[in-house]
């Protein structure tokens, strides 16, 4: 069976817990190696989501009762990850090394917030490579 | 204890000889921390670290080597990092903590 797995969003909610982390690694892996990514483009999804899930759990840790979602849009040459937080944040860090990581990791990363109140990390994988045997 | 360390004390070569294995993050990085730190403490010498067996590292994982790797130096020591995975290397390299440690081994990528 080759169903289409485009323009379908996958959604995960997990406890600020970081016990959780490799669930949302799991999730993120196996998702990406569906659409047909690279083994590298993988990783640097897995390491990217992961990295956001380290923020958010370290800059909300007085929530830890609370849940956050990560988001998974597909598309056809492109993987769109979300990890949203709704609670007040203090001023993004942007020298901050999970950060800098996912930037370096992902083709796009942004990090926005809506009068202070909650924290959208967006990351976008464009799957570039071929694998070669 | 965590059991993603495991060490020897190589007399020979007055070396501790360290592995990682698994994968460390948030969740265990403050144990491995812990350990590395508990190893250097027993006798100030080199360390090298294999990390075939190391699977995924995140941040806080590369955090605690750093740690590490503050206390070795104010001892004129040095780490070495050995057989790292391609996506180990990726985040030392992205990370620019390839300019920090000794880095041997595979990291093909």
């Amino acid at each position: 069976m080759n169903e289409n797995t485009n323009n379908d969003k996958i959604v995960l909610s997990l406890p600020l817990n970081s016990a959780y982390i490799s669930a949302a690694r799991l999730t993120a892996s196996s998702i990406a190696n569906r659409l047909g990514f690279s083994t590298a483009e993988i990783e640097d999804v897995k390491s990217a989501v992961s990295e956001g899930c380290t923020f958010i759990i370290k800059e909300f840790e007085q929530y830890r009762e609370e849940l956050f979602k990560i988001s998974f849009f597909t598309g056809a040459h492109t993987l769109v990850v979300n990890i949203e937080m709704e609670k007040p944040i203090k001023a993004l860090d942007e020298d901050n090394i999970c950060i800098l990581m996912i930037k370096a990791l992902m083709d796009e990363a942004n990090f926005t917030t809506k009068n202070n109140k909650n924290l959208t990390i967006t990351m976008k994988k464009i799957h570039r490579e071929t694998e070669l045997f | 204890m965590t059991e993603n360390v495991s060490y020897t004390d190589n007399k020979d070569k007055k070396m501790w000889e360290a592995s990682l294995s698994g994968e460390i993050d948030i969740f265990n990085s403050e144990d491995v921390k812990t350990e590395l730190l508990n190893m250097i403490a027993q006798e100030e010498q080199n360390v090298c670290i294999d990390c075939k067996e190391l699977v995924y590292i995140d941040s806080t994982g590369l955090s605690a080597l750093v740690a590490m790797l503050k206390k070795v130096k104010s001892y004129s020591g040095d780490v070495t990092l050995k057989n790292l995975r391609p996506n180990v290397f990726k985040a030392i390299k992205i990370t620019n903590l390839d300019k920090l440690f000794i880095i041997e081994g595979d990291a093909d990528e």
